[in-house]
């Protein structure tokens, strides 16, 4: 039963859908983007992408784009991980808290856009509350800083770290942690020499996900973003449907450095999860 | 890039248990907060801002710097279920959408997870990486590029064009899922069937199958919302014509400012995956739900 043909037979069907339907689209989005094929005027070569990175609207909308996913995922790891070491010895609390976060993930991005947007509008429910004690709060919608477009992200990932890191702690970190104990660490060197690096892979690899995903992610800065600078997912949109042909070439441009940024995320995170285990358990994995 | 398993499930992780009879003397940092206020902190975080949406959605007079409407009304609802908005249109197109993705990635989820978790593969690291992808490629670097083919193949604007843009993720996440559970069914139980005469289907249907029918449903359930939640695949794929659930809500919210059919929309796009969730949670172990957080 376990041949080899069977295998590839019953995993064709789903790598042809992936490597077809999403390879391909983006092998020709590449193609397009060189000049070589699709409705375009653009010369073959580099031309799209040196018209991209030319000028300060992508220089800057990179920026905002790093900007915006670097303090989102810091933010949702931090908050996400300090409620998983809160919630971690009570098996009630740590269900209840599961569920809870279970019902928020979900929730799809655009619907969590327009209830921050509610939220923290100008005229949101968090300004009427500011002004009842008194106080007048800046822009916090289409503001250079992108207040809320990090607040969404951060509300819509903090639960998803507290699930994956909940699900961690109940592998083998609580044995290495009562050795290190035994031997005498004090509970702030447990957690900085043994648990935070034992949790490590698991909190990498939310970080990576969910720096790739709002790195790429729409609807959210289009929402809630300001016009100028824009983010790369929404300059990239801007230019594949302006009006000119060459916007298409450029539109694909900047979603494939968007995807490369992504992709060189996940890279560096599998090194670096090797390591940090390695160091704990003297193993690598 | 298996190291994500961690977080997809494709590598079993015990789920937390309490560590019983043994407590440890101290506790690490962090337990200091009480644990009744982290929940409520968790609960409040998690419903804080859909909250208003529930109240917006039934007034038409909430002005600035009311806490609190001055008046209720139904007007956000007509407006929004009324016959411009094109509301129940949009949420058939987003349901017939969301179960013909469900279907097939959870058909070829299911076949490719049985041969990740069963068989031997070549180039297993290669085949683990290309079903990665789509996880971590932002999806509309590949819609952009794919748009001019579905165009070419008389596929744009089409129900049948945004399902198969939109399939290549939904198959990546249930394959991810699949595999995981896959690797919980012991593959002698089916060698053992085939020695009793059982043919290769039935042998799957009578033995396997009725192990994995929770880990389907979980699968279809993951492909039907990851499809309900696009909106740039739809938009670019479906070119506007193709009208779902989040498109009228963005059309609505970036372009109407009726805050009260916005709110109205919202909650009628948001009723589906709340009570899914919800009513699939016993089936969920924590690391499974760890899915949605990447399912858009």
């Amino acid at each position: 039963m376990n041949h080899r043909r069977t295998g590839l037979l019953l995993i064709l069907p789903a790598l042809a859908t992936v490597v077809l339907l999403f390879g391909g689209g983006l092998g020709y989005g590449f193609a397009q983007s060189l000049g070589l094929a699709g409705f375009t005027d653009t010369p073959v070569g580099l031309a799209a992408y040196q018209r991209v990175t030319d000028g300060p609207a992508f220089t800057d909308g990179l920026l905002l784009s790093l900007w915006i996913s670097t303090v989102a995922t810091g933010l949702a790891v931090a908050i996400g991980v300090a409620a998983a070491l809160a919630l971690r010895h009570t098996a009630p609390g740590q269900r209840a808290a599961t569920f809870l976060a279970q019902l928020g993930l979900p929730v799809p991005h655009l619907i969590g856009a327009v209830a921050i947007g509610l939220l923290l509008a100008d005229s949101g429910l968090l300004a009427r509350a500011a002004r009842t004690v008194g106080v007048a709060l800046p822009a916090l919608v289409a503001d250079p800083h992108a207040v809320a477009v990090i607040a969404e992200y951060v509300w819509k990932e903090a639960p998803f770290v507290l699930i994956v890191v909940l699900a961690a702690l109940g592998g083998p970190v609580a044995e290495h942690e009562r050795v290190a104990a035994t031997l005498g660490a004090r509970p702030r060197q447990v957690l900085r020499h043994v648990t935070l690096p034992l949790l490590a892979p698991s909190i990498l690899a939310v970080a990576v996900l969910i720096f790739a995903f709002t790195l790429g992610a729409y609807e959210v800065p289009a929402l809630l973003g300001s016009a100028y600078p824009q983010p790369l997912p929404v300059l990239a949109y801007q230019r594949f449907t302006a009006a000119e042909l060459s916007g298409r070439a450029e539109g694909v441009a900047i979603a494939l450095l968007i995807a490369v940024i992504a992709v060189a995320a996940a890279l560096a995170y599998t090194g670096a999860s090797r390591r940090a285990v390695g160091r704990v358990t003297g193993a690598r994995r | 890039m298996t190291e994500t398993g961690l977080a997809t499930g494709s590598r079993p992780v015990q789920e937390a248990r309490p560590a019983t009879g043994m407590r440890r003397p101290r506790r690490p940092l962090g337990v200091g907060l009480a644990r009744p206020t982290v929940l409520i902190l968790t609960g409040l975080w998690v419903a804080g801002p859909l909250l208003p949406l529930a109240v917006q959605a039934f007034t038409d007079q909430w002005f600035y710097p009311d806490l609190w409407p001055n008046r209720w009304s139904l007007a956000g609802w007509e407006q929004a279920l009324g016959p411009q908005s094109r509301l129940a249109e949009a949420v058939a197109t987003s349901i017939g959408i969301g179960a013909a993705v469900a279907a097939l990635a959870t058909a070829l989820g299911a076949a490719a997870g049985r041969a990740l978790a069963w068989h031997r593969l070549p180039g297993r690291r290669l085949i683990e990486l290309v079903l990665l992808a789509p996880v971590l490629v932002p999806p509309f670097a590949v819609a952009m590029g794919a748009q001019i083919v579905y165009l070419r193949a008389g596929l744009a604007d089409s129900l049948t064009g945004v399902v198969l843009a939109q399939l290549p993720a939904a198959t990546a996440y249930a394959t991810l899922l699949m595999s995981g559970m896959w690797a919980g069914v012991d593959p002698a139980l089916e060698r053992q069937a085939r020695t009793l005469g059982a043919g290769a289907w039935r042998a799957f249907r009578e033995v396997s199958l009725p192990q994995l029918r929770g880990g389907l449903v979980v699968a279809a359930m993951f492909a039907f919302l990851i499809s309900w939640s696009d909106y740039l695949l739809t938009l670019l794929i479906g070119g506007g014509v193709v009208t779902t659930v989040p498109l009228l809500l963005f059309a609505t919210a970036a372009g109407s400012g009726n805050q009260a059919a916005t709110a109205a929309i919202a909650l009628v796009a948001v009723a589906p995956p709340l009570l899914l969730t919800a009513l699939a949670a016993r089936q969920l172990a924590g690391r499974d739900t760890a899915l949605l957080g990447v399912g858009r």
